[in-house]
């Protein structure tokens, strides 16, 4: 039920304060300018595992801080 | 909206739950208590039934004589056979449910679905859930020998400790990462962040299929000893399996074959397994005990989670059954072993499989009477025993109160001129996440304010960024399509704000105020995501930049109208006011204001951005110096007519998520002779390609067609109206469209709700312009 | 009384600038120092005279914020409101959710003063059932 994000300025707080920021990671098989551009703005991830994640602490100190976090647990 | 419903019951034990925490805890409190029951009665389905201290529903029930329940009770809130109706709430479990004097209870209808209750009880505050969240060290669920030792152990520790136990009304329905557990308690729900779950949940006893497994009259043996101890006459008791302890009863030899009788068991077959002959046992109740298996539910829950643990019989085995041969395995969904013969041939051979074609285990119950059977059976058709399916959250049917417990409705900000507004008998609206007024009831008086006299509006919602810092200008000239560096200080531009992908998310101003510093606006609904975007890309770039937020902290009132500046000159030195397009700081009515000359109605307005704390001084000061011009406030209503006259566009209301500045006819405000900027690639592309649609304004007489409305060119759809409102300045009606290319061209006249419309250039309203900059 | 009847708007000062600039203010007389975040000040003293070291600092007055101050008694009330933990000794500055609704607020021995944006402040005034209780 509630995701805990270690903000580094406010410490530990639930999901609902955050929003969400997707980083675009497009594959590396996409080699072409046009097709990787493309990736960055219409394709999520959806990574299994330990990814890096921007999230925005908008209950708090209202600033990005780019967390890890496993997708899995 | 939801009914919410809340469960008032009397706590069973007077245990602190909480120790060496000062939080206030629904475990402590007052609640009636069953003490001193003698002569107390429920009633159930319209029986008067006396209960004694320390009942449950089932205990009185039972004890009364009365055998309502069928299948194999447990008396330990694993089965799902003793549900009742309580208080018109549904499936809630008897043997759980300590007696009250007065309780009104009904048996659960066995087709599963109980009537809604009566529309008449509407929510109420009054009836919400309780909900509280409790930060400790550990949590321990269950109170059973294991359970009571890691408490212990972790006090002694100084550790704080938090015990729940379902049997005295503190229950836990789920295990979350974190860890966190959420419990249903009397009192409401509650939410417990924690470093460390004990899972102390214990065993729950195999329930008996075969033939007759549905009938009333049979009890576990931990449920027979229980009830006996509690003093439930139980008649002729036939003990099958393991005997139970403290219960005079006849032990019949041999394997379970199968429960006779009509609605209440009458005898027990059991069949010999040297000689295979039949034995019939007569007898009032059928007790059984087949062993037992962990009572994992939670436990597989948390499965992988870190700072979660199993301590005794949940961690222990299961006492695999004999493979089912006939009967009704799962009651919840009604699943004979016939049914999981069926699945079985048709090809679904796994667990997860046969849970999915048969529903087994999705009901009340979740699993705890079939699961032991349909593992023993899936091993059988030659697997290993496969382990328990994966469980979800919640363990236990809660209602969607309890669901609901702690969320809060969306909560709408409110200007410093909320009272100001609602004494001039304004109707607010919620928009973009505030509460704005609609209309102080006239629109008419509103509209023509602003037309031919001068009117004020609460702008105090849109965004308003200030960015400053040496790289100030080259992060704006990236975030925006247009250029930043020719805009003078005192000046302000329009700008659209586009996303990677090209698309118009919002829009606003760039005010200039010296050459390292900026306020930005935007939409009153944006804003806060154009605080987020605009720090995201600010980092992204490694911009020296400041940036705060003032949408919050500055009110903003505009003053519009061909009088407005009659009115401001009353106030403030009027040779100080900007010309269009221009901002300054000065004072009105002795309030520090930022004014900003722009338009948005189309007459002359002068956007005033002060302190929130003055607000209502400066709005009532306007409203007072402005009585002989007639001035008058106007919301949001007569706002969106005033603009649509203009064809403004409000991004998020006349914008599509696919919206590039050129199918908005806002190609001007993209300039793709400066350097990069957020989309700019995407623009390129798109601008390649054809244009198949395009946001037009389109007239015709009599009244607006409804937003929505679709346009028809020859029959066929052609798109559709995003804004439209009768103008009383032009006497028609104008709106705003998406039109969509047919063959091969836009065309100037279609239908609207069966009536033409003519496409024209916007704005509709002094195209030229000249009442802005007069 | 322990509880506060309402939520009342107050005059602050705010400074956004380097965090090193940051760093170097000291509290003014009578003035409390709550860093929102690395780059951001909040001055609890009305138009505050502080110098900062950078001069793309944005120094403003800030009247976004209401207040009130509840006693120690009201801590587990609020506590039970909250999914992050308070402080466990004062004084201390945290921020976050409480009741829903983002608050910063400043943790003392005898008790706590919340600051919420005056925007949502109606909203945690019934949430937390400020004003609207039984003696």
């Amino acid at each position: 039920m509630v995701l805990r994000l270690a903000c580094p300025h406010c410490g530990p707080r639930p999901v609902e304060e955050w929003m969400y920021g997707e980083v675009p990671d497009p594959p590396d098989y996409l080699t072409e300018a046009d097709e990787r551009d493309v990736d960055r703005g219409f394709m999520m991830s959806n990574t299994e595992g330990a990814k890096q994640e921007r999230w925005f602490h908008a209950g708090g100190c209202r600033r990005w801080q780019t967390i890890e976090r496993d997708t899995t647990l | 909206m939801i009914t919410i419903t809340k469960r008032v019951f009397p706590p069973r034990s007077a245990t602190r739950f909480i120790r060496k925490t000062e939080a206030p805890s629904f475990f402590r409190a007052t609640l009636p208590t069953c003490d001193d029951a003698p002569g107390k009665v429920i009633d159930f389905e319209g029986t008067q039934v006396p209960f004694e201290k320390g009942d449950t529903v089932l205990t009185a029930v039972l004890r009364a004589g009365m055998r309502p329940w069928r299948g194999c009770l447990c008396a330990d809130g694993d089965c799902p056979y003793c549900l009742i109706t309580l208080e018109g709430i549904s499936y809630v479990r008897a043997c759980r449910t300590p007696a009250v004097e007065g309780m009104k209870v009904e048996s659960h209808p066995s087709d599963g679905y109980p009537a809604l209750p009566p529309s008449s009880q509407a929510p109420t505050r009054e009836r919400g859930v309780g909900f509280e969240m409790i930060h400790c060290d550990i949590v321990v669920i269950g109170l059973g020998r294991s359970g009571r030792e890691a408490a212990a152990e972790a006090e002694e520790r100084g550790r704080r400790v938090v015990t729940l136990d379902a049997r005295a009304g503190r229950e836990a329905v789920g295990v979350y990462p974190g860890p966190e557990v959420v419990a249903r308690t009397r009192g409401g729900m509650v939410r417990m962040f924690c470093e460390e779950v004990v899972v102390a949940t214990g065993s729950v006893e195999v329930q008996p299929v075969c033939p007759g497994n549905q009938l009333a009259g049979i009890l576990t043996k931990r449920a027979a000893e229980r009830l006996v101890a509690a003093g439930v006459e139980l008649g002729r008791v036939v003990s099958v399996g393991v005997p139970p302890d403290g219960v005079e009863h006849e032990p019949a030899r041999g394997g379970l074959v199968r429960f006779v009788g009509e609605g209440t068991v009458q005898r027990v077959a059991t069949v010999d397994d040297e000689t295979g002959a039949e034995h019939a046992y007569p007898c009032d109740t059928a007790v059984v005990g087949l062993g037992s298996g962990p009572r994992d539910t939670l436990a597989r829950m948390a499965q992988g989670l870190p700072g979660v643990r199993s301590v005794g019989s949940v961690a222990g085995h299961l006492d695999r059954p004999p493979v089912p041969e006939a009967g009704v395995v799962c009651p919840c969904s009604e699943v004979t072993v016939d049914d999981l013969r069926s699945v079985w041939n048709r090809g679904f051979h796994e667990l997860e499989l046969i849970k999915r074609s048969t529903l087994a285990g999705t009901g009340a119950c979740q699993g705890a009477v079939c699961m032991p059977h349909v593992r023993s059976f899936v091993a059988a058709g030659g697997q290993e025993l496969p382990p328990s399916f994966t469980a979800r959250p919640v363990v236990a049917q809660i209602t969607m109160g309890e669901a609901a417990a702690g969320w809060y409705h969306h909560a709408d900000r409110r200007t410093a001129l909320h009272d100001e507004h609602l004494a001039l008998g304004a109707r607010m609206e919620r928009s973009g996440g505030w509460l704005r007024p609609w209309t102080y009831g006239d629109a008419d008086r509103e509209y023509w304010a602003v037309r031919s006299g001068v009117s004020i509006c609460d702008v105090s919602t849109l965004g308003k960024i200030l960015v400053s810092g040496p790289d100030a200008e080259s992060c704006l000239e990236r975030i925006y399509p247009a250029t930043i560096a020719p805009l003078r200080p005192g000046r302000a531009k329009y700008v659209l704000v586009l996303d990677e992908r090209g698309y118009v998310f919002d829009d606003g101003l760039v005010c200039r105020d010296d050459a390292n510093r900026f306020l930005l606006t935007a939409t009153s609904a944006g804003a806060g995501y154009f605080e987020m975007w605009l720090r995201d890309w600010a980092d992204a770039w490694g911009m020296d930049v400041r940036i705060l937020d003032r949408t919050a902290s500055w009110g903003a009132i505009s003053v519009t109208g061909p009088r407005s500046g009659e009115l401001l000159s009353r106030l403030g030195d009027a040779g100080r006011l900007p010309s269009f397009m221009g901002h300054t700081e000065m004072e009105v009515a002795g309030v520090a204001c930022r004014v900003m000359r722009l338009s948005f109605t189309g007459e002359i307005s002068y956007e005033l951005h002060h302190q929130a704390s003055q607000s209502r001084d400066l709005w009532c000061t306007l409203m007072e110096s402005g009585a002989d011009l007639g001035v008058w406030p106007h919301g949001i209503e007569v706002l969106e007519e005033l603009r649509l006259e203009k064809g403004h566009i409000l991004v998020g209301v006349d914008s599509l998520p696919d919206s590039t500045p050129r199918r908005l006819g806002h190609g001007w405000a993209v300039r793709m002779d400066k350097g990069d900027f957020v989309g700019r690639l995407a623009v390129a592309r798109t601008s390649r390609m054809d244009l198949d649609k395009l946001l037009v304004g389109l007239e015709m007489e009599a009244d607006p067609p409804r937003k929505g409305a679709i346009l028809r060119v020859k029959g066929g759809y052609a798109g559709f109206v995003t804004s439209s409102t009768w103008s009383r300045v032009l006497g028609r009606s104008v709106m705003l469209a998406w039109l969509y290319v047919r063959d091969g061209e836009y065309a100037d006249d279609v239908l609207i709700e069966g009536r033409p419309a003519r496409r024209v250039a916007v704005p509709f309203y002094d195209p030229e312009g000249l009442r802005v900059r007069a | 009384m322990s509880a506060p009847d309402r939520f009342e708007r107050i005059e602050a000062t705010r400074i956004v600038a380097v965090p090193g600039a940051l760093d170097e203010i000291e509290a003014p007389f009578g003035g409390h120092l709550l860093r929102l975040a690395p780059d951001d000040l909040l001055v609890l003293q009305p138009q505050a005279r502080v110098d900062v070291a950078d001069r793309y600092a944005i120094v403003e007055s800030e009247a976004g914020f209401s207040a009130a101050w509840f006693d120690r008694s009201e801590l587990p009330r609020l506590q039970a409101l909250s999914a992050w933990e308070f402080p466990r000794r004062g004084p201390a500055f945290a921020q976050g959710h409480l009741g829903g609704i983002p608050v910063k607020a400043l943790f003392y021995e005898s008790g706590v003063l919340v600051l919420v944006p005056a925007v949502l402040a109606h909203h945690l005034e019934e949430r937390l059932g400020v004003g609207d209780r039984p003696e």
